[in-house]
């Protein structure tokens, strides 16, 4: 049976869910055995841009239209394509552009020279999503090279990608972490997908969002836990948009928590 | 290949860190001009760094680059430190001194044995490499992991770090840990020292360009997490004054800025490092120098790769070192309670601090501007991949005219292999290499 035909892509981001890859040192060789490797720009030179492939691995997010072009004409060439970390599947900390003037941002960190290349025309960044259909994210800043092996052995297997459904608490509580609610601190972890070990939290830090939000996360209850602490607005906006600002949730938190007393007020008053 | 006649193209420069391109013009087999494009998606961080509070800076520069996110995290914190009046604790230095030499491990054994040999050797890339030197490609990839595991035990993470944060770490490795790490140190350490062996033993082009060469120093040690600046051309500057010292040029071509000091380019990483600094080098690196065929200081980029494997050796002992000392005095001092990060609600004064450290592509400075609330309201990051792009330029103005009698393929692979000598690091400095050829 022929090899399956992979590539693996870098768009703009830091290149860490690469060097992951790369960082699998103990089974790279095993890995590189088992498929074959047709286009990875950042450890092989000859690259191969015409071969229809099986796996698509995509890093980085989508700044620029010579971006958009190229992610389109992987897209076209792939059966399946993933979004690997937080760049990909979110937009990466650059989506934090969003909440400034593009114009201005750009003005602050290259001046008045009018430049050739893409950045004349800035664009905020775009998780990769957002511009064609991908078929399944990892995220995680960077991603989480394990989770990376089982999706990639699940795809070659032809399964589906099991994504666990839980928060971030349910891994630290099995870590035997403190909680750091419990200690008098905010975290993340209650609103977090799950998939980390807990990573942070076990190393003595908060969670910080970094996986995006876990399906149904109680937004209102986490900001007014935060409130509670004596957050500032300020200080739950950047708390939420952070690392996965590309998450509506995580996004607007204090406009859906506003929206849910909102919504909750009426009723509160008929009881 | 491009279409017009005069121009070669070689569409991306493949083993580096990122994307870019380089632009050659030649008329009649004189070279006309060379353009090193950096057509990375830019990501702002300087721009939205501002109103962030200060303890979350590290987190979120470290993701400037994850080759060398302890350096981020590094001279973050040591500016924003500066800024703010907070002292890191001497066991918390020793700690972050770990993480970067960790960092310096992985960084020059990946570009050493898997972005450069296969250019020294022949091969296409490490994976056709190899097929033919399988000891050699798994002992490089063990140690690459060392270097990681050495970063990942002080730190929490390899890439992107997570514990080694303002005043301290949140959370410091055990005896146990440190012990593993020591072993496995001194396991790999022949494979260290036979590198230096390889790597003085490879057959460099022949090329010499003397420009000025800048890295950290101090009489104290081979500086790698603290020093002066210090210029080849004899000036020596504190770090307070990078922004002056080195000016930072936008240029209309490239998404990242080139650094410039008067007017020409300068060379920051393991050559600066070692035309400066041998003599703080120590003792088995030295020896190691000593004997071998090439002495610096050295006019010839590509010596860059030898420079490299005598600090990978150095990196080796000072990690062995540090870990006896952490091992001897107990990592614990190091810690800081999550709860102390109340200094949130502590007030500052506003203040401007600045951070520099040497990291495997050359020093990188970092400054940042705080208000009373700890709020950043202005930052500032250099990294040495920009502040190479000029010197690049210049090297293949210098190198290129050598070999106009070649093949167009045999002229890319020289500039290519040019620009690859300086490691770059595209992310950092935005991010791709493509070679356009115009002839």
């Amino acid at each position: 049976m022929a090899k399956p035909k992979v590539g693996i892509y870098g768009f703009t981001g830091c290149a860490g869910c690469q060097l992951e890859i790369l960082n699998l040192e103990d089974i790279l060789l095993d890995i590189v055995g088992a498929i074959d490797i047709v286009n990875f720009r950042m450890a092989k030179s000859q690259n191969d841009d015409v071969t229809q492939l099986d796996v698509a691995v995509i890093e980085g997010s989508i700044v620029t239209k010579e971006q958009e072009e190229e992610i389109k004409k992987i897209r076209d060439k792939t059966k399946i394509m993933i979004a690997v970390g937080d760049c990909a599947c979110f937009g990466g900390v650059q989506k934090l552009t969003q909440f400034q003037n593009l114009e201005e941002a750009k003005k602050l960190v290259y001046g008045d020279v009018q430049m050739k290349h893409a950045i004349a025309s800035p664009l905020h960044s775009r998780a990769i999503d957002e511009v064609v259909k991908v078929d399944a994210k990892l995220p995680c800043c960077p991603m989480v090279k394990e989770e990376f092996v089982e999706a990639l052995k699940c795809l070659l297997a032809g399964k589906k990608i099991d994504i666990k459904p839980h928060a971030v608490c349910e891994e630290c509580r099995k870590n035997g972490n403190v909680c750091f609610f419990e200690k008098g601190h905010v975290c993340m972890g209650t609103v977090t997908l799950a998939g980390c070990g807990s990573l942070c939290p076990s190393n003595g830090y908060p969670c910080e969002g970094c996986r995006g939000p876990v399906e149904e996360a109680n937004i209102p209850e986490q900001v007014q836990r935060m409130r509670e602490n004596g957050l500032s607005d300020e200080d739950i906006n950047r708390k939420f948009r952070k690392f996965t600002s590309g998450a509506k949730e995580f996004a607007n938190a204090l406009e859906i928590a506003k929206n849910a007393q909102a919504t909750n007020a009426p009723q509160e008053a008929k009881k | 290949m491009s279409e017009n006649p005069n121009q070669l193209e070689v569409h991306h420069i493949t083993r580096v860190e990122g994307h870019g391109r380089i632009i050659i013009d030649v008329k009649d087999r004189k070279l006309e001009k060379v353009e090193l494009n950096i057509i990375e998606g830019s990501r702002l961080f300087e721009s939205w760094l501002r109103g962030r509070r200060l303890d979350e800076v590290p987190h979120l520069v470290s993701r400037i680059c994850a080759i060398c996110s302890a350096g981020h995290t590094a001279a973050a914190l040591k500016a924003i430190e500066d800024a703010s009046g907070i002292h890191a604790s001497e066991t918390a230095v020793k700690l972050r001194d770990l993480a970067t030499m960790g960092e310096f491990i992985q960084s020059h054994t990946l570009h050493m044995y898997c972005l450069a040999l296969p250019d020294f050797l022949g091969f296409e890339s490490v994976i056709a490499m190899a097929g033919k030197l399988p000891n050699e490609v798994k002992l490089a990839l063990k140690m690459k992991k060392l270097g990681n595991d050495i970063a990942q035990v002080a730190t929490g993470r390899a890439v992107n770090q997570i514990s080694m944060n303002v005043k301290g770490f949140s959370r410091v490795p055990t005896k146990e840990e440190l012990q593993g790490l020591l072993a496995k140190l001194k396991e790999m350490r022949p494979f260290a020292e036979k590198s230096c062996d390889i790597f003085a033993g490879l057959n460099y082009p022949n090329f010499q360009r003397k420009t000025e060469y800048i890295a950290l120093h101090t009489p104290k040690e081979y500086a790698l997490y603290d020093g002066k600046i210090k210029s080849s051309e004899g000036w020596k500057a504190p770090v307070s004054e990078w922004e002056q010292k080195a000016t930072e040029q936008v240029v209309a071509y490239s998404n990242a800025k080139q650094g410039v000091r008067n007017g020409h380019g300068y060379l920051a990483g393991p050559l600066a490092r070692m035309n400066l600094n041998q003599k703080q080098l120590l003792d088995a690196a030295k020896a190691k120098l000593d004997a071998g065929p090439i002495k610096f200081p050295s006019y010839n980029t590509f010596h860059s790769n030898y420079a490299r494997a005598i600090e990978l050796l150095h990196c080796f002992d000072k990690c062995i070192a540090i870990i006896e000392d952490l091992i001897a005095t107990g990592a614990e001092k190091g810690k800081v309670d999550y709860k102390e990060y109340a200094l949130l609600a502590k007030k500052f004064s506003a203040n401007k601090g600045y951070g520099a450290v040497e990291v495997p592509r050359g020093t990188l400075y970092h400054s940042y501007a705080i208000d009373e609330n700890g709020i950043v309201t202005y930052a500032n990051v250099l990294t040495p991949t920009a502040q190479n792009l000029r010197n690049i330029e210049e090297d293949m103005v210098a190198y290129l005219p050598q070999l106009m009698d070649k093949t167009r393929e045999e002229i890319c692979h020289a500039a290519e292999m040019t620009v690859r000598a300086y490691d770059p690091c595209i992310s950092c400095a935005t991010h791709f290499l493509e070679v356009e050829f115009k002839d």
